[in-house]
């Protein structure tokens, strides 16, 4: 039987000089261009991304992947180092298999700023 | 346990700079961070450590780096670290410079950081360095280069380099050694490269960047105690039993 596919939210920290330049379409082609750029169409196939959520003003953002690929995911948004050329950091924070403790932990730390 | 951050370059005549790097990485969530003075300086003095402390809640931990001319240069400037507080670690291209280093157990760390250096990586040397239970260093920061050809050369370096440390069993670490901050990682992201692009298992990656570099500061402070005769050996005053 094959086995339901199980999901992963990644809440990542988004630090840049400027949070206000940024677009919620351009940070999400730049993660598709690293998942392109250093795992190939095989990866990509799998991966399963959506971005459920982005905040520039806190700057955080959450998004769903596919639990097999959580560490490609990391990995690619670690390896952005620009989005239209300005300098920008996507460092994840917390990974979790509910979309709620997540939600908690990126109030948490909004709360305590 | 949580990650570390082996290595991050300070200039420590600019206190401005050092807070603003500390600032940062606690941004970033890292916790733990070993510094390293940019300049050639001997020691770093207890006042100025207690200064930098000050700026960060972060734990601080201190290194410093070597980069010997030649086997002489080595042996003239590791005479004052004699039961030094502090982690050593030697870098040089120089085979001869590498196996002295190795052989020395005043020295911490065999950096193959650069990525010149990285190519004169050889089982001697590991075979060494395992033998006096030292560790091995190899840094991440020449991956985030923007040239594709030298980011994908590097890798292919690294991945060769590591894959030559685990099938002799020498512990190693890896640092991330960023001197632009906006290149800086959390170490849990760089788990992450190394599992995916490096092809390290997930727990020995995590081991690399947690329990080696402990066992790194462990070694470190050990050699202050003056009861501990050498690894394993220790005399027990009355009552420690």
């Amino acid at each position: 039987m094959v086995k339901k596919e199980r999901n992963r939210y990644i809440l990542f920290k988004i630090i840049t000089k400027d949070k206000s330049d940024l677009a919620q379409k351009e940070v999400l082609n730049a993660i598709w261009q690293s998942i392109w750029k250093y795992f190939g169409l095989r990866e990509a196939s799998k991966v399963g991304l959506w971005l459920l959520d982005i905040d520039f003003k806190e700057g955080f953002g959450v998004i769903r992947c596919s639990h097999n690929t959580k560490e490609i995911v990391i990995s690619a948004i670690t390896l952005i180092t620009e989005i239209s050329g300005k300098k920008v950091i996507l460092s994840p924070i917390k990974t979790s298999g509910t979309i709620r403790s997540i939600k908690t932990l990126k109030k948490s730390i909004t709360n305590k700023g | 346990m949580s990650y570390f951050e082996s290595r991050l370059k300070i200039n420590i005549d600019d206190f401005a700079e050092i807070e603003r790097k500390l600032k940062f990485c606690q941004e970033l969530r890292i916790t733990n961070l070993i510094l390293e003075p940019k300049s050639d300086v001997l020691k770093l003095n207890s006042e100025l450590k207690h200064r930098i402390s000050k700026f960060s809640t972060l734990n601080l931990y201190y290194r410093i780096n070597l980069k010997p001319k030649s086997l002489n240069d080595l042996k003239k400037r590791i005479q004052h670290y004699r039961n030094f507080s502090d982690i050593i670690s030697v870098e040089s291209m120089d085979k001869n410079v590498q196996i002295q280093a190795a052989k020395d157990s005043r020295v911490d760390i065999i950096s193959f950081s650069d990525q010149n250096i990285i190519k004169t990586i050889s089982p001697g040397i590991i075979s060494l360095t395992k033998q006096n239970r030292s560790f091995i260093e190899f840094s991440l920061a020449p991956i985030m280069a923007r040239n594709q050809v030298v980011q994908s050369r590097y890798l292919r370096h690294l991945y060769r380099a590591i894959q030559l440390a685990v099938q002799f069993k020498v512990n190693y670490i890896i640092s991330g050694n960023f001197d632009d901050l906006f290149k800086l990682r959390h170490p849990r992201a760089l788990i992450s490269v190394c599992h995916t692009l490096l092809g390290i298992p997930l727990v020995s990656a995590k081991k690399v960047f947690s329990e080696n570099v402990f066992t790194l500061i462990n070694r470190v402070q050990a050699r202050q105690d003056k009861n501990i005769i050498e690894s394993g050996v220790k005399l027990l005053n009355k009552g420690d039993l």
